[in-house]
């Protein structure tokens, strides 16, 4: 596989979850199913066609992380809206994120990442692989947040905070996974378990930035705007500080 | 109870220690000052504080702000924990007890990781061919015994980052490159060890870790580079990070269960 073929499946997904949104736009829920599925049928070829082609799963580069993200995004969003139309706003905050992220992807380089030695230690795809789970977990939480922020009634908006703050804590647990993954692969490398460097200090600022909206003081927690800011901020940060440190 | 002990402090102490750090990051990552957090890098901080930061005030005054923020964090989290999360329901609530747990896990591997800045040295580099040994901290000798190099030898003249197109999985194998090292002490033998990348050795207090192979400019012969380093406080800092991942994963399952994750039940229960 090409970029030609590369940008032929960000097409097809982008498409597919084009629909999946217009339909939820429309407020016909259901109709976004087929799109949906078209989306993460194309991000499950390009995942597959990885596998078997480079025999590892994606790993980093913005071409394998953005279409990773964008597929397991669109599994939460499809998973969601099979529930009915009144959960139909989250998974169109999440549809709108991965049409953002492939709208992003055309402008950046599509190559995969090139072989490396490193490709068949553990420690090096569970850093990258769980830093792509978590990535997908927090933006869904931030989709879940921008939704409650308009949701009516305040029972929809409750919902929505409550499955927010779950996939914050799901996305804290694998980044910290993803992390500690990556400091075992330092230690045993290098034999520091530390580095004062750009991707150590960045890292470190990305897992306090998840830990903030969990984190609210109970007068803030009633103030609808500023829980539904903090719940997107994770999501929002931890994507844009990871692709730009792929992209320089 | 005022500010301390308050999620208002946990908050703003949090954003700040993030922004503090992200402030670190684009420094770590300028033309200018790069060099410079390379240099902490090589040595521990303590002795680069002490030898370094007059050269660099503002990266002493960033390393600065960093432990007073880092000290906030800690010390908010601490009292927290003594005030908020001991008392009231007591340990018999398995709710309190789980917070209990993460907030101590969490306050272990920030106080084990500002430790190891303190109380660990910084990494050692030796470049050994094979017959040459070198002395290890402790009284320790190492020996380079024997190395096995299969691959291409064209990389060893290469720089890591020159070599990254012939250092690929089929290009370089992790087992097959692998060197023999024995360990000393007053002239007696304690050990002889198989290293390759990512399997260090481990004797005494002392870890011995293979971080590339080079290449003799006159013979062709082929010796090996290693980090030395002293790691104590790596195994309580990883077994407080599992536990720290553990607790989270039972905090995130407990409401999971309690109908968090469940539209519709979560609706009922809103």
């Amino acid at each position: 596989m090409g970029p030609n073929e590369f940008i032929f499946l960000m097409g097809i997904m982008a498409a597919g979850y084009a629909w999946a949104l217009a339909a939820c736009l429309a407020g016909r829920g259901r109709l976004a199913w087929p799109g949906g599925m078209i989306g993460v049928a194309s991000g499950i070829m390009f995942v597959a066609w990885l596998m078997i082609d480079q025999q590892r799963p994606p790993l980093l580069g913005p071409l394998e992380s953005i279409m990773e993200t964008c597929l397991l995004l669109g599994v939460l969003a499809l998973a969601s809206s099979l529930r009915g139309p009144a959960d139909s706003r989250a998974p169109a905050w999440a549809w709108s994120a991965c049409l953002v992220l492939l709208g992003v992807l055309f402008f950046l380089p599509r190559s995969l990442q090139p072989d490396s030695f490193m490709f068949n230690y553990p420690g090096l795809i569970i850093f990258f692989q769980l830093r792509l789970v978590a990535m997908a977990l927090l933006l869904y939480a931030a989709a879940c947040h921008a939704s409650a922020w308009r949701s009516v009634p305040n029972q929809d908006r409750a919902a929505d905070l409550r499955l927010g703050r779950l996939l914050l804590m799901a996305g804290l647990a694998a980044y910290l996974v993803s992390e500690f993954s990556g400091t075992w692969w330092s230690y045993h490398w290098t034999g520091g378990f530390w580095r004062w460097n750009r991707g150590f200090l960045e890292s470190a600022a990305l897992f306090l930035v998840i830990a903030l909206p969990l984190h609210l003081p109970h007068r803030w927690a009633e103030k609808p705007w500023l829980v539904s800011c903090l719940g997107i901020l994770p999501g929002v940060v931890v994507t844009a500080v990871t692709i730009i440190h792929q992209v320089r | 109870m005022g500010l301390w002990a308050s999620l208002r402090l946990s908050l703003w102490a949090l954003a700040g220690l993030a922004a503090w750090l992200g402030l670190g990051a684009a420094l770590a990552a300028s033309s200018g000052f790069g060099q410079v957090f390379m240099a902490m890098d090589r040595t521990a901080l303590w002795r680069w504080a002490l030898d370094g930061a007059a050269n660099s005030p503002l990266v002493a005054m960033w390393v600065a702000g960093l432990f007073a923020l880092a000290g906030v964090l800690v010390g908010n989290l601490a009292w927290c924990t003594w005030r908020r999360l001991l008392p009231g329901g007591g340990l018999g609530n398995p709710r309190r007890l789980l917070g209990l747990v993460i907030h101590l896990c969490a306050l272990g591997v920030i106080l084990l990781q500002g430790a190891s800045f303190v109380a660990e040295g910084g990494q050692t580099r030796l470049r050994l061919l094979p017959g040459q040994s070198a002395g290890l901290p402790g009284g320790l000798e190492a020996r380079l015994e024997a190395v096995n190099f299969v691959s291409d030898p064209a990389m060893l003249g290469m720089t890591m980052r020159q070599s990254r197109h012939l250092m690929t999985r089929e290009g370089f194998d992790r087992q097959a490159n692998k060197v023999r090292v024995a360990f000393f002490k007053d002239g007696r033998e304690l050990a002889r060890h198989t290293l390759m990348f990512f399997h260090p050795a481990h004797i005494e207090g002392q870890g011995l870790f293979l971080v590339r192979f080079f290449s003799q400019a006159d013979t062709g012969q082929v010796g090996a580079v290693f980090n030395v380093a002293s790691r104590p406080l790596w195994p309580p800092f990883a077994l407080f990070y599992v536990l720290l991942i553990i607790t989270v994963a039972v905090q995130f399952l407990r409401e999971w269960r309690a109908g968090g994750g469940n539209g519709a039940k979560g609706r009922a229960r809103a």
